[in-house]
């Protein structure tokens, strides 16, 4: 049921948007068929997978930056009251400033395109590691701290064997949200980029084909950037699973 | 002074208990110690206190009287705003009352704070497991917390099976039910071989048939490992059952209004729960628990 209804759903659409295009005749460069879309994919699969891997690789390298800077930053901030006080408006500030309105500042001081792009989709990712760790390293068990106080546990203890693993399921909340974010970050700062020509990722590809009238290509590029997204959800909810299947109740099979 | 003649001599008596508990036996010391929070509230009047080795002390009272609070103050989760609290407090002269010396005692203890932690264990109101752990290393905890090392996996283990747990050391809590992990809590805190055992209302919410087993089985415990326990309750049955002693607090600010020994043997079987001496005793404690919240209307009462 959970696999099947979705994925019935998927295929009416699919069938209705085939038959809607072929009886009302719609020409292929305004909405092309599922059909064609699909042809299209197999065609232009060369340079459309190499422009995938290109938009994957500064996701995963946003991610990677931000849960280990956000993680990092979450850390000073339950060392110090006064320090996450001082700092976390300018987390916000970072947080809502649109990434639109900054990358090119970003493109144009960092020399390499690169690194100006996984800078970009970090600063998009970041803040839920940040804003989640902090809230999980200080949701701590009362009682649990006052039985680490009572044996005298170390502060290094008491981070790795009760702070930490109490924020696991807020951190992976967190990076859920983050994951998706790190690749609308990346697509985002390649169409920024890409104006300037010199990113080849998939947002470059819709870029160009839609200059070129290319709507096939554009609505391929779409599917993978999409996928991509799916996939990096699956995988950041099976990390989720694996660490905490075997206690934590949002991992736990309900039974009714 | 400790000598090994006579320490030899003291593990190798029988009862530990059978020593000349006048003498200098003291666990916890309470003097004149008050607890105000900063937020105002007088929770505690000055309170004496004191507890002797091998008893097991019941502290009674009514909800919000500052039993708990007493209960951190001693285990040192608190500090008291006034007054002092002393574990194992060294042994004087002066601190014996009938002007006995402690010479020949060879049991002196300080409250060097790093001895008297490991001398000592909590069993708080609800079971504090860690839910990401299995009971097996929510047991381990404290020799790893303490640093010891060697032979944890065989006191863990005795731990388990002194609570029928050992065939549960890889079920994670919340597969537990709740006197299971009762148990598994009070496993946790006999790990570490205390001396002194604080429990804060440790049954309150289990239903009546677990309760009266787990307070068979505590006491059981106490008489066979010769610890010390100081038991926080609110039940009046569950205190004359288990205690040899019953200190009632009066409401808020607490203090100790009464005492009252419980002079009855060891065991105590399921037969005493239903006895008419039983129900004496439990009559006596009411009345003294009853006179007490008199007492504090009474004094908060406007005069007229």
């Amino acid at each position: 049921m959970r696999w099947v209804a979705p994925a019935l759903v998927g295929v009416i659409v699919l069938l209705l948007w085939q038959a809607l295009v072929k009886v009302f005749d719609v020409p292929f460069y305004l909405v092309p068929s599922p059909l064609r879309v699909m042809r299209t994919l197999v065609q232009d699969a060369p340079l459309l997978l190499s422009s995938l891997l290109v938009t994957l690789r500064i996701t995963a390298l946003a991610l990677l930056l931000a849960v280990g800077l956000g993680v990092a930053i979450a850390f000073v901030f339950v060392q110090s009251r006064v320090l996450e006080t001082s700092l976390f408006p300018y987390v916000v500030v970072l947080q809502v400033t649109p990434i639109v309105a900054i990358a090119p500042l970003i493109i144009i001081w960092v020399k390499d395109p690169l690194a100006a792009l996984v800078i970009c989709a970090t600063i998009v990712a970041i803040f839920p590691i940040i804003s989640n760790t902090t809230l999980g390293l200080r949701s701590v068990d009362p009682g649990l701290a006052d039985l680490f106080r009572l044996y005298g546990a170390r502060r290094w203890h008491t981070l790795v064997r009760l702070r930490i693993p109490s924020a696991l399921p807020y951190f992976f909340a967190g990076l859920r949200v983050s994951g998706g974010l790190a690749l609308i970050g990346a697509v985002v700062a390649e169409f920024v980029a890409g104006t300037g020509g010199t990113a080849s990722g998939l947002a470059y590809q819709i870029l160009q084909a839609g200059l070129q009238l290319n709507i096939p290509r554009l609505f391929a590029a779409l599917l993978l950037i999409t996928l991509a997204g799916v996939a990096i959800f699956v995988l950041v909810s099976l990390a989720a699973h694996l660490a905490l299947r075997r206690w934590h109740e949002s991992e736990l099979a309900h039974e009714s | 002074m400790s000598t090994p003649g006579t320490s030899q001599q003291q593990s190798t008596l029988p009862h530990a208990q059978a020593q000349p508990a006048h003498l200098c036996a003291l666990a916890v010391q309470v003097r004149a110690a008050t607890k105000t929070y900063p937020n105002g509230l007088h929770a505690l009047a000055p309170i004496e206190l004191e507890v002797r080795e091998g008893d097991f002390a019941t502290v009674l009272g009514p909800s919000g009287c500052g039993k708990s609070t007493l209960l951190r103050l001693i285990g040192g989760l608190s500090t008291p705003t006034a007054g002092s609290v002393a574990l194992w407090p060294r042994c004087t002269t002066q601190a014996t009352a009938d002007g006995e010396a402690a010479e020949g005692d060879n049991r002196v203890r300080t409250t060097d704070s790093r001895r008297a932690r490991a001398d000592l264990a909590f069993v708080f109101q609800s079971p504090t497991l860690m839910p990401w752990a299995s009971v097996e290393r929510n047991v381990r905890l404290p020799l790893e917390l303490a640093g010891a090392g060697l032979d944890a996996a065989s006191r863990v283990e005795a731990a388990l099976k002194l609570v029928a747990l050992d065939d549960f050391a890889a079920v994670y809590p919340r597969e537990l039910s709740g006197g299971m992990q009762m148990r598994a809590s009070i496993a946790r805190a006999l790990v570490t071989e205390p001396q002194l055992l604080l429990m804060d209302e440790p049954f309150g919410a289990l239903d009546e048939i677990t309760r009266t087993r787990l307070d068979r089985d505590i006491r059981e415990l106490w008489a066979r490992r010769s610890l010390t326990v100081l038991f926080v309750t609110h039940s009046i049955y569950e205190a004359v059952y288990l205690s040899t002693r019953v200190l009632v607090m009066s409401a808020r600010p607490g203090r100790i209004i009464a005492e009252l020994a419980i002079g009855e043997p060891h065991p105590r079987t399921d037969a005493f729960r239903v006895s008419e001496r039983y129900a004496r005793w439990c009559k006596q404690l009411s009345e003294l628990l009853a006179a007490g919240s008199d007492d504090a209307v009474a004094t908060r009462r406007p005069p007229l």
